[in-house]
């Protein structure tokens, strides 16, 4: 685009062509004429000499119709105006031929250059409607304000071949009157402008319904204006586009701010209520466990269910702990090789009282590899697993910890014989706070499979719910991928 | 050692100092409570505590510090008690000279298990114990000999080093760190691979269920134990 604007280095000659073609064309027609002489008048000889000036005017304008015009009258009076080869002529009907001629080749090369220039406006206009659509495709693809503004700003850089700036700061003196009048006024200030012309800076606002987006500042660095006639068109056209194009975005992330924070009042809202009554729960069935032991009767069944409904506060609380360690971003990670034997056996110990009544099956091959993790996270993940198959699996179920090592990496899995996940759930069910339909029953705030993902997420693995093959109960499982794996070392110091 | 029954419980929460106090009593020791660091530093100085049992979360200054100090005060067991989740502060607590720590919310049964374990300790570290059992498990140190149920096991000198020093301070969790640097050498720092390599072969012959350890168990990021039974 920046081609518009380079000087034309063959100006010169460029100019002169058309004077050149003229004398040209008007010699051939003396010359015809001369061939013709003998049959036909003057007066019609002189209608020939209106054809270069038409060709002239039409193609190259005014100037070089007038021109052809004067050659045109001066070779008809010389060559062909008795007598001939003078310009003075004796008969005053060739004068009035002549005079005439003169008149009509003016004409002619006006309307000449008028058709020229009408066409060549059109061609500029859809010039600058295919320039300014083209941009407005570009700035549809663009999603956001900054990413619109950016681009207005590249593509004014490289259109106008000039310093340009949006939103410019530390403006001093009548810079700073330029940009502030501009933006006060939603008028175009500055250099090129009327309006504070002694600027550097030509000043525009972005402005679509009256409302101002921004203010863009050009400056050309060898101090020429930066908008000349040629470009004047585009350079408005874009600065309307781009300001519907902000008014649009802006008005987008406006909505999408306050979706995210009505979702984010929802979320908090569900947490407080879930919480609330989940937390109610267990401290209910303690503080009626003490009392019962207050009575001085030592019952382990109370004993036991006093202990089972501490451990489920405790995870809850830890687990809200983790949460917010999640949204806060503050989880780190500490990767170490891992045997998820570790993982298994702490995090099946500090259930066992939850486990309570349940079969636990735990299910780890000899040969199992390690894992590059971090089992602190991974142990949080599982822990929750287990619950979750606490809750659902029926207080006389089995649960399986499970690992098994394959092609794609080594999946760890807790598996429960409960109703399992109802089809289309498996993926929804760790939003937070998903609860399986009529499950009231089983508590839990529905953030433990939130944080499975969420540790999930950050040690780069997938977790996966399905339905158990021929069965009733889900599967639950972590799935470490085949990058994750530590061959089995060939040299441990034995 | 004095045989002193007396423990010291540094706990700037008066609930949890009495129901630490009532464990306690009914096992048998006696209790002296500290609410703050300096409480603690000028009452270890007057009775001399068998051991002290520390709140890291200390108002008047960094329970670390008061472990330090009270670890220049030997011969005395330190168990820190922490609400702290944060794995850094264990493994400094351990390198500071605690014998052991455990977490808020904890279990009484499991708090004076691991008392026991370190007052054990420490009279053992006075004496020389030839043999070392726990559940099936019998180390002669003597004669290098390990037994599992009675029958010799058959360990490479890595495996019978590991479980040795686990052994000898059974019940005490040793940094994955400490371990590498005793049995592979400091160049080994970070080689946890070798302990699990290691560990896990040891449990193939000394665990009844491998997939279940029960006397050599591991706590994730920090180190392993060998359980006394």
């Amino acid at each position: 685009m920046t081609v518009m604007f380079e000087p034309r280095r063959n100006i010169r000659f460029g100019a002169l062509l058309p004077y050149v073609a003229a004398m040209v064309l008007v010699a051939m027609v003396t010359g015809a004429a001369y061939l013709g002489e003998d049959r036909l008048s003057l007066a019609n000889l002189a209608l020939f000499y209106l054809l270069p000036v038409m060709l002239v005017a039409g193609r190259a304008g005014l100037m070089p119709g007038l021109f052809t015009s004067a050659i045109a009258a001066l070779s008809f009076n010389f060559f062909l105006v008795p007598p001939r080869l003078t310009l003075r002529i004796a008969d005053a009907d060739n004068l009035l031929t002549m005079t005439v001629l003169f008149v009509v080749a003016v004409v002619v090369s006006q309307l000449g250059a008028r058709l020229r220039r009408q066409a060549e406006q059109a061609e500029e206009s859809s010039r600058i409607s295919a320039s300014v659509s083209a941009f407005g495709e570009r700035l549809a693809e663009k999603a956001g304000v900054e990413a619109i503004r950016s681009s207005l700003r590249s593509e004014l850089a490289a259109l106008l071949g000039s310093q340009v700036e949006i939103d410019p700061e530390d403006l001093q003196g009548i810079d700073a009157a330029a940009a502030n009048w501009a933006l006060a006024n939603n008028t175009q200030t500055g250099r090129s402008t009327s309006i504070m012309a002694n600027s550097e800076w030509l000043f525009a606002p972005l402005v679509a319904d009256r409302v101002s987006y921004g203010l863009v500042a050009i400056r050309r660095d060898d101090a020429r204006s930066p908008v000349v006639a040629g470009n004047a068109g585009v350079l408005d056209g874009m600065l309307t586009r781009s300001a519907q194009a902000l008014a649009r975005a802006t008005l987008a992330e406006e909505r999408a701010a306050i979706a995210r924070h009505r979702q984010k009042e929802q979320l908090r809202e569900s947490l407080l209520a879930s919480v609330g009554h989940d937390l109610r729960t267990p401290l209910t069935a303690i503080r009626a466990g003490l009392d019962v032991l207050r009575e001085g009767s030592i019952d382990d069944a109370v004993l036991g269910a006093v202990r089972a409904e501490t451990a489920r506060l405790e995870l809850m609380v830890a687990n809200l702990l983790e949460m917010t360690r999640i949204e806060a971003g503050a989880v780190t990670l500490h990767l170490e090789p891992t045997d998820l034997t570790d993982v298994v056996t702490v995090a099946v110990d500090a259930l066992i009282s939850q486990i309570g009544g349940r079969k636990l099956v735990v299910d780890l091959p000899e040969d199992l590899p390690l894992v590059r993790t971090d089992p602190r996270l991974v142990q949080p993940m599982l822990l929750n697993l287990i619950d979750n198959a606490c809750k659902y699996g029926g207080d006389h179920g089995q649960i399986i910890v499970g690992a098994r090592s394959g092609k794609d990496g080594v999946a760890l899995s807790v598996t429960d014989d409960g109703p399992g996940i109802p089809v289309g759930e498996e993926a929804r069910i760790f939003d937070r706070f998903a609860r399986i339909e009529g499950s009231d029953r089983s508590g839990g705030t529905g953030l433990g499979l939130a944080i499975v993902r969420g540790f999930g997420d950050a040690l780069g693995l997938t977790v996966v719910a399905a339905n158990r093959a021929g069965g009733s109960g889900a599967v639950f499982s972590i799935l470490f991928p085949l990058n994750a794996i530590i061959a089995p070392p060939s040299s441990v110091p034995a | 050692m004095t045989g002193s029954r007396k423990i010291l419980v540094v706990d700037d929460e008066v609930h949890i100092r009495r129901l630490i106090a009532v464990a306690l009593k009914r096992d048998g020791y006696e209790t002296v409570e500290a609410a703050s660091a300096k409480e603690a530093l000028s009452l270890a100085a007057i009775v001399h505590p068998a051991a002290a049992l520390v709140d890291l979360g200390l108002p008047d200054r960094d329970g670390l510090e008061l472990v330090a100090k009270l670890a220049a005060q030997r011969p005395m067991a330190i168990l820190v008690i922490s609400a702290r989740e944060a794995i850094e502060d264990k493994i400094a607590a351990l390198d500071l000279g605690a014998d052991d720590y455990v977490t808020k919310p904890f279990d009484s049964d499991e708090l004076l298990a691991r008392l026991r374990a370190a007052l054990r300790r420490q009279r053992v570290q006075e004496g020389v114990t030839e043999v070392i059992r726990t559940g099936s498990l019998e180390i002669d140190l003597e004669a290098r000999i390990v037994r599992r149920k009675g029958e010799e096991l058959r360990l490479t000198p890595k495996e019978y080093a590991f479980l040795v020093e686990l052994a000898r301070n059974m019940g005490r969790v040793l940094t994955h760190t400490h371990i590498l640097r005793t049995i592979w050498g400091p160049a080994h720092d970070n080689d946890v691979e070798y302990l699990r390599v290691t560990a896990r072969a040891l449990r193939l012959k000394i665990e009844d269920d491998p997939a279940r350890p029960v006397l050599l168990r591991n706590e994730p990021g920090v180190g392993y134990r060998l359980i006394s039974t």
